[in-house]
């Protein structure tokens, strides 16, 4: 033993041949000896416990650098040896024909397989080096600052062999892994076990400048590329020859083969990669060529409700970054396309109706109404469908689908009244076939519809309109679904909306009850009885849709005329300061006719009524005039026509017109059809009741909706104004936008001159300094 | 805690299933030793890789070592550490200590040397 002490730095000292030196070849020829051993394989002859300490005693006395660079020699020289005996004998065919002359690739697996032979034996061989030059590795390296035996190995193997400057094992390797995935992706069979283990050996070496994975400097990147060319390719073909939903199984297809690839034998790290690059080539790239596919894109199979193929592209088209939005834009145009035929067809056809407007037969736009929103409420069931089964219930679709809607609804200005009519077709003919189920399910369709409505108010007026018919007529079906609608037209808009609704229920009851008093009241009172039964309902007339000043007057029968007088008396009696205009174009009288066959009990208006009631004093054969009726009634003209028609063109037949036809003419002649038959008893005289309204009656409606916006405008400023005091011009523009658009949409121009309106009455005032500021003057 | 030392300090000097042959020292200085190659492999890398399949030299299923260079008592004294954790430096003169820490370094075990 010698503790010769090595002097520091580079200088060494003349080499002697003394004992030390000595030791240390002996020592050295037994260790390289025995790695030679372990090359081929022989270990089980050594010596575990004398290796190591050879090792030991080396690296105790100061010859760990000689050991550590003999080792390596040691193990190049082997591997050298392996690169020439083993590795290039594999090399398959020269590089561009090796697809040709193997098409299987039996080459490339070949050489895999010899490549996969020689890393094994060389990780375990360096295992074992690695034992016994533990204390190398434990005191050398630590201090040397050298890498680890077993990673010198790796780095050996990485250069003379993977990488090696003598010999093109890179360039095969490289090529036949991609020429095997090639291969595979072309559905051939490659033994994927060869594979994992060249991919993964390049997992486990590392690149010494950039200390990533060799699998990452050297293959992945050309692995990528090689792909994105491959899917560049196939995608163009693809695009070519297949269907969409073809194409987009062929994706899927494409895009699980890729994540198995990856599962099955490369780099996790890969899988985002690879899947962006088949994202890109064979989504990004088609997309709209996809959706726009004749025949199988999205429009046909939005139409054709192929929910599977729907459902594919929803889930395909969500990986890459434009998909969801070209499909959302797509779809929402198909729907605006649609919706624009359904508002076309409703135009087309009251405009043909237009022309026989004149002939009464209104019955068809209340018709054309229903269907319209029959036909908005089947699309919009379609595209729940779509959204349910197909699209995941996307919330951003769902908005976009209703952009749509609105879109189309609001470009049809009649919706409101047709969705009004719908309802009122409902409520009206509701339980006949229909449960009350199916009815409520409609009406909580109708509600979604009404929700895309802009102009709540003017939906507001028409629905009043149409109650009041409803409830006057008595010809809702049920008191229940009535007020259900109103519960839920409460939860869209609040209370305000529905109070005049409710109060029109309240006239309702209190009527009822008011008309049990006064029957009492009747029955206990000294005056003569009137000849007939009067029912009276007294309706507020802010709650109620009809026109005070323009009530229509109409001379009554004296008999009705006393009746009236006396509820006129009874009711002022009791509530005293209120005022009674009788409203004679709503009410219903049910009389009796005698014909030659028998005597009918005829339920008619009061304006067929008081019609009728002028034939009483005409002998048989005897004629009205039109303008005999109209100078004795004093009934309205438009009504007084609709009335006629009712009795003498529809369906029964009371009175016989001369010449005949389907029109109401000045100078027709009007006599009491004696002859009239029919086999029920009693008969129920339809009025046209509820209706598309005229052009006429639309702009009447039309002005009423602004003046009431305008009342609604002020309000609002006023309101918000009180609140703030001082508000700059385009704040207070916003929030009365925000106040009223639950309601209607109010254009900045009518705001402006609602303001203007209000500082002219000194309710708001400019600002002194700045002329975009408002006070408010209390 | 104390009674599971006690076990494992019976164990090392029953020797009893024994499994290795240490054969320690050289020439008349060797002796032979008896352990136990769980107890060794679990306590020490070089232990563990010395009987690995790769390395392991057996005879009538036990494990031969030989180990030349360290004294008996010295490797009396590292099982005894091994088994127990313990380690009794009073009845030692210093060139035992010496020969000891010269041998725990060789073998690797730090935790002793440190001890």
């Amino acid at each position: 033993m010698s503790s010769r002490k090595q002097p520091k730095g580079k200088i060494r000292p003349p080499k002697k041949p003394n004992s030390a030196d000595a030791q240390f070849n002996d020592n050295w020829d037994r260790l390289a000896q025995a790695i030679r051993e372990i090359h081929k394989k022989n270990a089980s002859i050594l010596s575990f416990e004398e290796l190591y300490r050879n090792a030991y005693n080396m690296v105790l006395h100061k010859n760990g650098d000689k050991l550590y660079n003999g080792v390596r020699e040691v193990i190049t020289q082997h591997l050298e040896e392996v690169a020439v005996s083993q590795v290039v004998p594999a090399f398959p065919l020269s590089g561009a024909s090796s697809s040709q002359t193997n098409p299987n690739g039996a080459g490339g697996a070949n050489f895999l397989k010899v490549l996969k032979t020689v890393w094994e034996d060389h990780t375990t061989c360096m295992l074992m080096i690695r034992d016994i030059l533990m204390y190398m590795d434990r005191v050398y390296a630590k201090t040397a600052n050298v890498p680890l035996v077993y990673d010198l190995g790796l780095d050996l193997f990485r250069d003379t062999i993977v990488r090696s400057q003598n010999y093109p094992i890179q360039n095969h390797l490289l090529e036949v892994l991609l020429q095997q995935i090639k291969l595979e992706r072309e559905n051939e069979i490659i033994d994927r076990t060869n594979v994992k283990a060249s991919i993964d050996m390049l997992l486990e070496l590392t690149d010494a400048s950039t200390k990533d994975t060799v699998y990452a400097t050297d293959f992945e990147n050309k692995f990528l590329e090689t792909s994105s060319e491959y899917y560049r390719v196939e995608g163009q073909m693809l695009v070519g020859e297949y269907d969409a939903p073809e194409y987009m199984k062929k994706v899927d297809k494409r895009l699980n083969e890729e994540e198995q690839r990856v599962r099955h034998y490369l780099s996790q790290t890969t899988e985002p990669k690879i899947r962006n690059i088949v994202e890109e080539e064979l989504i990004s790239k088609h997309l709209k060529t996809v959706i726009e596919m004749e025949n199988s894109g999205l429009i046909p199979m939005l139409r054709n409700e192929k929910m599977d193929d729907l459902g594919r592209m929803y889930k395909l088209f969500g990986r890459v970054v434009k998909g969801h939005d070209e499909m959302k834009s797509a779809i929402s145009d198909y729907i605006r396309e649609l919706g624009k035929a359904i508002n076309e067809t409703v135009t087309s056809n009251t405009t043909a109706e237009g022309g026989n407007a004149a002939s009464g037969d209104k019955q068809t736009g209340a018709t054309v109404a229903v269907r319209w929103v029959q036909e908005v409420l089947d699309l919009k069931d379609k595209f729940d469908k779509v959204q349910n089964l197909a699209l995941s219930n996307d919330k951003a679709f769902q908005t976009s689908f209703n952009e749509a809607f609105e879109y189309f609804i609001n470009k049809n200005s009649k919706s409101p009244e047709f969705i009004s009519l719908f309802i009122d077709d409902n409520l009206k003919k509701g339980l006949k076939g229909k449960t009350e189920e199916e009815v409520d399910s409609v009406l909580d369709k109708t509600i979604t519809l009404f929700r895309f409505i802009g102009e709540k108010d003017v939906f507001e007026r028409y629905y009043k309109q149409h109650l009041a018919k409803r409830l006057l007529l008595g010809r809702s079906v049920s008191d229940d679904a009535e007020r259900g609608m109103i519960g839920k037209l409460k939860v869209e808009c609040g209370y305000q909306f529905t109070t005049k609704l409710e109060g029109m229920f309240n006239d309702m009851r209190i009527s009822s009850d008011t008309m049990t008093d006064f029957k009492e009241y009747l029955d206990k009172s000294v005056l003569e009885k009137p000849k007939l039964d009067l029912s009276v309902t007294v309706l507020t007339s802010t709650f109620w849709p009809m026109n005070l000043s323009a009530s229509p007057r109409c001379n009554l029968p004296p008999e009705l005329t006393k009746a009236c007088g006396t509820f006129q008396n009874f009711y002022l009696g009791r509530h005293s300061g209120r005022r009674l205009t009788w409203q004679s174009n709503m009410g219903t009288a049910d009389i009796r006719g005698s014909f030659k066959a028998r005597k009918h009990e005829l339920n008619v208006s009061t304006y067929q009524m008081v019609i009728l009631l002028m034939f009483n004093d005409k002998q048989d054969g005897e004629s009205l005039s039109y303008e005999q009726i109209k100078g004795e009634s004093d009934i309205p003209e438009a009504d007084l026509k609709r009335n006629l028609q009712s009795l003498a063109c529809a369906k029964y037949k009371i009175l016989v017109k001369e010449p005949k036809g389907k029109e109401i003419n000045p100078g027709d002649q009007f006599n009491f059809n004696n002859d009239f038959t029919a086999p029920l008893q009693r008969i129920k005289i339809q009025t046209v009741a509820s209706k598309v309204e005229s052009e006429g009656e639309r702009k009447e409606t039309r002005e009423k909706v602004e003046e009431a916006r305008k009342h609604q405008t002020e309000a609002a400023i006023v309101r918000i104004m009180k609140d703030r005091k001082t508000m700059e011009h385009n704040l207070l523009i916003a929030e009365v936008v925000k106040q009223l658009q639950s309601r209607f949409m109010p254009n900045p121009a009518l705001i402006k001159k609602r303001i203007e309106a209000l500082i002219e009455r000194e309710y708001l005032e400019r600002a002194t300094g700045d002329r975009r500021v408002y006070n408010y003057l209390a | 805690y104390l009674e599971v030392l006690k076990n494992l300090e019976h164990l090392f000097e029953t020797k009893e299933n024994y499994d290795v042959i240490i054969y320690a020292g050289e020439e008349q200085n060797q002796k032979v030793i008896y352990a136990h190659s769980v107890i060794l492999c679990c306590q020490s890398n070089y232990f563990r890789t010395a009987f690995s399949n790769n390395w392991a030299e057996i005879e009538n299923g036990k494990y031969i070592f030989k180990k030349s260079n360290i004294l008996p008592h010295t490797f009396e004294t590292i099982l005894r550490y091994l088994y127990c954790g313990q380690i009794d430096l009073s009845s030692n003169n210093g060139s035992d200590v010496f020969s000891l820490l010269i041998a725990t370094d060789e073998l690797g075990l730090q935790t002793l040397s440190e001890h």
